[in-house]
């Protein structure tokens, strides 16, 4: 692979690698940092990539290890609040709406999850992958995915229910 | 689509068994204005889905990332936050040592008047000599001004005496039988007036 496709084919990927660590790390600046070693990564082994059945799998699990990585080596953890609020401020104005009290609710459903689940819904909802890529970036198997994407949507769908119903006993 | 098939389509999401045609399919629908009261409850899930997907990398990662592969060097994208501790200490350690090597050049340390010095061995043993003579007869003055405290033992000698009081008043305690009698009373028979 030449630096033109490397160009064309990998570094598209860029948000998708990103969206994906963040889901890890609740944290914008580490994650740009990973993506941008996932992408180092990759360049240095640009000779063998052509080798691999798609690169974009390989580049999602790299993404993971590093994420991983990265966790363990933590030594206090990160505030994903903190994070959040730092990144509305930042927002443009006309993508402020999209942040209504709705998703943040949503929001707040799916970061009490699993870690597991949240990725497999990232994949899956946000990112729209397959079910065969997604176990493979994951390492599980497709049904194991599946139950795990049912559950976490049957549970997020639960919990919004129930804020619901909170804030119209409140009102 | 009507409504009856929408619902479907839901009970299928929940349980995972939706193709991604299908999930784009609700996405879109519920995107729109025509939603149903009843239906409502789920629009929030897939705001959220197609919101998240529009999350994107600062406008400055192509440029580090370009910078990067071009020289083969890897270095952070925000440095700052992640050395700012290894920086602030590499900092502070190089004022200290700076500091210190600057007061000793000043002479700070050092003695404002310096010791008289002597480059001829043989006057520098004779003024050593003298003055460890200085020395050890000063500590024998002290000495023989400690003698009178051999008195001391002598006295303490005689203190020892003492001890024998301590037989004599064993012996004394006897007189203490002597309080088990009534009081002897002078005035008995007397008259007073």
């Amino acid at each position: 692979m030449n630096h033109q496709e490397f160009t064309s084919k990998v570094i598209p990927l860029k948000n998708k690698l990103f969206r994906f660590a963040k889901r890890y790390l609740e944290h914008t600046e580490e994650a740009e940092d990973i993506v941008q070693e996932v992408f180092i990564k990759l360049w240095v082994r640009r000779e063998k990539l052509d080798e691999y059945r798609s690169v974009e799998a390989l580049a999602m699990i790299t993404t993971k290890n590093l994420c991983l990585d990265k966790i363990k080596g933590r030594r206090y953890p990160v505030d994903p609040m903190d994070d959040h609020r730092r990144f509305l401020e930042n927002l443009p104005e006309e993508q402020k709406k999209d942040y209504s009290d709705e998703i943040r609710m949503v929001r707040k459903a799916m970061k009490s999850l699993p870690q597991q689940q949240q990725l497999i819904i990232q994949l899956r909802d946000i990112e729209g992958y397959d079910f065969e890529a997604i176990a493979e970036i994951m390492e599980m198997n497709e049904n194991a995915v599946r139950v795990n994407l049912s559950r976490a949507r049957k549970r997020i769908r639960d919990l919004i229910a129930t804020s619901k119903s909170y804030d119209y006993q409140r009102n | 689509m009507t409504t009856k098939e929408i619902e479907a389509l839901l009970a299928k999401y929940y349980d995972g068994e939706t193709s991604l045609n299908e999930e784009h399919l609700l996405k879109n629908f519920f995107k729109g204005d025509s939603i149903p009261d009843h239906l409502m409850a789920h629009q929030p899930l897939f705001k959220f889905t197609s919101t998240e997907a529009k999350t994107e990398v600062s406008s400055r990662f192509d440029q580090v990332l370009q910078e990067r592969i071009g020289t083969g060097k890897v270095v952070p994208m925000n440095p700052f936050r992640k050395h700012m501790a290894l920086s602030l200490s590499l900092a502070a350690s190089i004022v200290l040592i700076a500091g210190l090597i600057t007061l000793f050049r000043l002479g700070v340390f050092m003695p404002s008047q310096p010791y008289g010095t002597i480059t001829d061995p043989e006057l520098a043993y004779v003024e050593v000599r003298n003055a460890l003579y200085t020395v050890s007869s000063n500590l024998n003055s002290g000495l023989e001004k400690m003698k009178p405290l051999e008195s001391f033992s002598v006295g303490y000698d005689q203190v020892q005496n003492l001890q024998k009081f301590k037989s004599g008043l064993e012996t004394m305690s006897k007189i203490n039988q002597l309080d088990k009698y009534q009081p002897f009373k002078f005035n008995q028979g007397r008259k007073t007036n």
